[in-house]
């Protein structure tokens, strides 16, 4: 049998099979990294800094709060009741030198923090919820999608309360933070680049970048501020 | 504003509100009373574990006396419809409560009514 | 998409496809389904509730669950009451006592401690159940609680007690059987009071009834507690239209107990 009829009777299923190969590449392309499992800070800081090393572009309100807080948490002394308590919140959280583990779905992505037990539920392809809709948290309310090999994730919705590092970088409750996650070569570290934006305290955006380390054969510890009271 | 207290004797109270209902720090309320107060919201703490309204009432002497109110957690609240921005200071609302058992300008919360007429929380009819 | 370019490329290599080109292009459906899949509210058993490599073959119970009606006290599922030990009795008696007089004692989770299970099993806010290839994740609105399930692992030779304690799982069937040790004896079993003590060991078996929902069965084996093992029940709603809230009870905790340990009113 030559080379053509043979073509000739495999062509039903050669037909059916490439018209599908427009999904395989689809599908690839579109299908994101796995960045599930436990990872951890590569190198804890207190104080955050931008890209360039420096402290952010402030406004003078910013620089006010940012004086104030600095003084009172130079000057803090360890308090007895449980609001010493109330968690870290986002970002703080994602600075905090103790394990997370990330769960990946289609749907969502969530970060379990060993630090406080904090949780991040982050809704994927979703908008963003109206500031009027949403009620004020620690944690904020976020969205993200996937654009190519980066996670970009949105939050807005943060407590007055909280401070965006240990040594007291403040923010307004206007504050919208922006992350791009990604792998970085070799897949053992994954990189946040974190975007603020808060005008009142902030003349201009400005970013910071925290990598942390693969750690897969680490599970989290159960932490109870309350028995083991740690700012971190 | 006038302190209108009506006390009605519960042959049962049903905590049927479908939420966390039946907690702990319940007891210290008398569950076969009710007061209901009429005031000013002072402040509407919305936090967990539980909400918090604080009433201003003035008594038929002119006294001003500021009222605890214990709520269920925020989070079955929203659920059922309440916001951070439900009561707000200033306004002027008729409060149904189980008062302390101590006596003390305290209770937890069964339902607010607003200046409008607007319901809040628990619909409770007095011949339950 | 450029399919004929592809189309021609394949033809002249003379490719060569079997029925396994079926199974594969059954497959890049499904994978590409997952990949356009709208974001609306899910249906249960939906792949993009779960990490992508969780075999299909492995009952799909991740999603967003919430208890049918709360009951604070937690007892056996045929109506009897727990068996207690002596000690664990008249603890639960004087609790019934204080609350009736007014002055209910010190609960843990009123001191905003974490519940515990199996308390946090019957804890009236949702839960998210995220399966992935090695673990069975439980999340709880509760006090941003969570527990990790390690599937198909043994307990570690040394434990370091904790409130949630540790848990193992496998799936026999239809059934997720949980067994969890490594407890700290200062938790209750539920809101009502029964206590337990540090031997406690908790199996659950879970699995999805007709309807949809989650039974969540649970065994208490803690002879330092009670005279003999014992299992309650809970039944578990899908709630795809839930959102997780915040639940941060240490903000503002107006009921802290005393130094005598009784609950406040502030």
């Amino acid at each position: 049998m030559n080379y053509f009829a043979r073509l000739c009777r495999r062509a039903p299923a050669l037909l059916f099979a490439t018209s599908l190969l427009p999904l395989l590449t689809f599908a690839a392309d579109d299908l994101p990294p796995d960045i599930g499992g436990t990872w951890q800070v590569s190198s804890y800081v207190k104080g955050v800094r931008d890209l360039q090393g420096q402290l952010p572009p402030f406004t003078t309100a910013g620089r006010q709060a940012y004086d104030s807080n600095l003084a009172e948490r130079r000057e803090m002394k360890p308090r007895s009741d449980m609001t010493r308590c109330v968690p870290s919140g986002t970002p703080r959280v994602m600075f905090a030198p103790l394990p997370m583990l990330i769960l990946q779905t289609a749907r969502k992505i969530t970060f379990i923090q060993e630090y406080h037990h904090q949780l991040r539920h982050i809704y994927l392809d979703e908008p963003l919820p109206a500031i009027d809709a949403i009620e004020l948290s620690f944690m904020g309310e976020s969205v993200g999608r996937w654009e190519g090999d980066t996670l970009v994730i949105d939050t807005i919705g943060l407590h007055r309360d909280t401070v965006l590092d240990r040594e007291g970088l403040p923010h307004t409750t206007d504050l919208r933070i922006s992350e791009r996650l990604r792998l970085l070569p070799g897949g053992k570290q994954l990189e946040d680049v974190i975007t603020f934006t808060d005008p009142a305290y902030y003349s201009a955006p400005w970013s910071t970048r925290v990598v942390y380390d693969a750690k897969p054969g680490v599970e989290l510890k159960e932490y109870n501020c309350l028995a083991v009271y740690e700012d971190l | 504003m006038k302190l209108r207290t009506i006390f009605l004797p519960l042959l049962l109270s049903t905590l049927a509100s479908g939420g966390a209902t039946a907690h702990h720090a319940f007891s210290m309320f008398d569950q076969k009373q009710q007061v209901l107060l009429e005031g000013e919201i002072k402040e509407f703490q919305w936090a967990n574990p539980h909400v918090w309204v604080q009433l201003l009432v003035t008594g038929s002497d002119g006294k001003v006396v500021e009222w605890s109110i214990e709520g269920s957690s925020p989070n079955g609240l929203r659920r059922q419809g309440w916001s951070s921005k439900s009561l707000l200071p200033g306004m002027k609302v008729k409060l149904l409560a189980n008062p302390l058992k101590s006596g003390e300008a305290g209770g937890s919360l069964i339902n607010v009514t607003l200046e409008d007429g607007t319901l809040l929380g628990r619909r409770v009819d007095p011949n339950d | 998409m450029p399919s004929t370019p592809v189309l021609s490329v394949i033809v002249a290599a003379g490719f060569r496809w079997r029925l396994t080109s079926l199974a594969l292009s059954s497959f890049l459906l499904g994978t590409s389904s997952m990949a356009l899949a709208v974001q609306d509210e899910a249906q249960p058993g939906d792949p993009g509730l779960r990490h992508r490599d969780v075999p299909a073959s492995v009952p799909n119970i991740s999603g967003m669950w919430q208890v049918r009606g709360y009951d604070r006290y937690i007892k056996p599922e045929d109506g009897s009451l727990p068996p207690w030990l002596p000690w664990n009795k008249e603890a639960f008696d004087a609790r019934a006592a204080a609350e009736a007089a007014g002055s209910p004692l010190y609960d843990p989770t009123a001191a905003c401690l974490p519940s515990g299970v199996p308390r946090i099993i019957a804890a009236p806010y949702p839960v998210e159940i995220v399966q992935t290839p090695d673990k069975t994740v439980f999340l709880y609105e509760t006090q941003h609680l969570f527990r990790v399930i390690h599937m198909n692992a043994e307990h570690p030779a040394t434990l370091e007690p904790s409130y949630m304690g540790h848990a193992v799982g496998r799936w026999e069937g239809d059934t997720l059987v949980i067994d969890s040790v490594g407890f700290v004896d200062s938790t209750q079993i539920d809101e009502q009071g029964s206590k337990h003590s540090a031997r406690m060991h908790v199996v659950e078996r879970i699995r999805k009834l007709e309807n949809g929902s989650l039974e969540v069965r649970f065994t208490i084996d803690d002879p330092g507690a009670f005279s003999q093992a014992w299992t309650a029940r809970r039944v578990w709603e899908w709630r795809p239209d839930v959102r997780f809230f915040e639940y941060v009870c240490e903000e503002n905790n107006r009921n802290a107990p005393d130094e005598n340990g009784v609950l406040r009113n502030f």
